[in-house]
């Protein structure tokens, strides 16, 4: 009987399994411009779908305004849905009440309605599973157009009109990325800088390019400038930026060190 | 430091902000001089007109030091207003003067010896002295005129 030393090294088997891949059938040849959709997660949605444009009509007389969203759906139900709205520029006088998914003017005749297109306007849909953004453009009529002032519609595409207009985004966006390549090479992104500050608190912020700003950016900028100031006062804080706010643009001073 | 500003003006290649702070004479009070931050939080309201290109990201910040402030009043406006033109004024009439004389053969003896004592004049803010907003504003028009 052999006696085995009590040092001895056991020898022990380790099998290592090697998963082989599980076989992937060889793609199709598909046609050029399609895109091969790699996983499908079921994502939180609208239903009926988030409208492409809303649009509101000022009036004359103080008048609120509201538009609720549409119901959302939550494929998996695997977690509380949460809705972010980011009403950029517009968030000046549009509120969204989380509560009850509405967005809210509470006053169309008010200044601080200013008309005009607001686009991009972004709603995200988030829940354990992903998140889902919609855009939107607001569009914001002055006083004296259209038909039903103070009212809002919600233009709600057919499913014809939406495939039309996603394959002239698809064409433009194609052509856009061709030009773009071309266009980076020679174009440079503008670039801005405070040129100067004068001692009777005149501040001039010049571009190196010619800018395309939009028609209302500067009372944009003033009324988001005046909600920030208004609510600091009543803070009593020497914040400059309002946390409700979007702002465009945002100064501070930094004070000088000795 | 309270402040609070609005646009006045809005064109293709600059935007004009007029601060307004509350205790103007508390701006870069000392040799260190504060400095205006201006920040662009959405670059994309910020496109050049030729290509539709967006404000360079990293580039959307930009500090300035402040000058000393005047306090705002009356004769601070009116000093400011009147100080640029009198400025250009006397700077031509300086240019124009020292043609004439030197066409007309006068001595430019006289107008030497303005300029000289204005040379002088405009070295006095290097000493290590705080000036006040005013006197400073003084000083950048003799500079117009001295340096013509």
């Amino acid at each position: 009987m052999a006696l085995e030393h009590p040092l001895a090294t056991k020898t022990t088997t380790v099998q290592i399994l090697v998963l082989s891949p599980a076989p992937v059938a060889e793609p199709e040849e598909e046609p050029e411009g399609e895109i091969e959709v790699l996983g499908n997660y079921p994502l939180p949605s609208f239903d009926p779908a988030l409208p492409a444009v809303i649009q509101i009509q000022k009036t004359e007389s103080a008048q609120p305004w509201s538009f609720k969203l549409p119901p959302t759906v939550d494929p998996n139900e695997d977690g509380d849905l949460q809705v972010k709205v980011n009403l950029g520029p517009a968030s000046v006088f549009v509120e969204f009440s989380s509560e009850d998914s509405t967005l809210k003017i509470s006053d169309l005749s008010s200044a601080t309605v200013l008309d005009g297109i607001y686009e991009s306007l972004k709603v995200t849909l988030s829940d354990l599973q992903g998140s889902q953004t919609f855009e939107f453009e607001l569009h914001v009529l002055p006083y004296g157009q259209g038909a039903n002032e103070g009212e809002a519609s919600a233009t709600q595409l057919s499913e014809d009109e939406k495939k039309e207009i996603s394959d002239k985004l698809a064409k433009a966006k194609a052509e856009t990325s061709a030009e773009s390549t071309t266009l980076t090479d020679v174009a440079e992104e503008p670039k801005f800088k405070i040129f100067k500050v004068e001692a009777y608190g005149e501040a001039v912020i010049e571009f190196t390019k010619k800018m395309d700003f939009p028609g209302n950016m500067l009372n944009l900028i003033n009324l988001q400038q005046n909600k920030t100031w208004e609510n600091s006062q009543l803070n009593s804080t020497n914040a400059t930026v309002a946390e409700d706010v979007d702002m465009i643009m945002e100064l501070h001073i930094n004070t000088g060190e000795d | 430091m309270k402040f609070h500003w609005n646009v006045s003006s809005i064109d293709e290649y600059t935007i004009i902000v007029n601060l307004y702070f509350e205790r103007p004479i508390q701006i870069s009070q000392f040799t260190s001089r504060d400095t205006l931050v201006a920040k662009l939080t959405q670059p994309s309201l910020f496109r050049d007109a030729e290509h539709g290109l967006e404000v360079l990201e990293k580039d959307t910040v930009e500090s300035k030091p402040i000058p000393k402030q005047l306090v705002p009043s009356l004769a601070a406006t009116l000093t400011v207003a009147a100080g640029k033109v009198v400025g250009k004024v006397a700077n031509y009439g300086a240019t124009v003067t020292f043609i004439l004389n030197w066409l007309l053969s006068f001595s430019l003896s006289l107008l030497w010896g303005m300029i000289n004592s204005l040379q002088i004049v405009i070295h006095f803010p290097l000493t290590s002295v705080v000036y006040p907003a005013n006197a400073k504003q003084f000083y950048s028009y003799f500079i117009t005129i001295a340096t013509f």
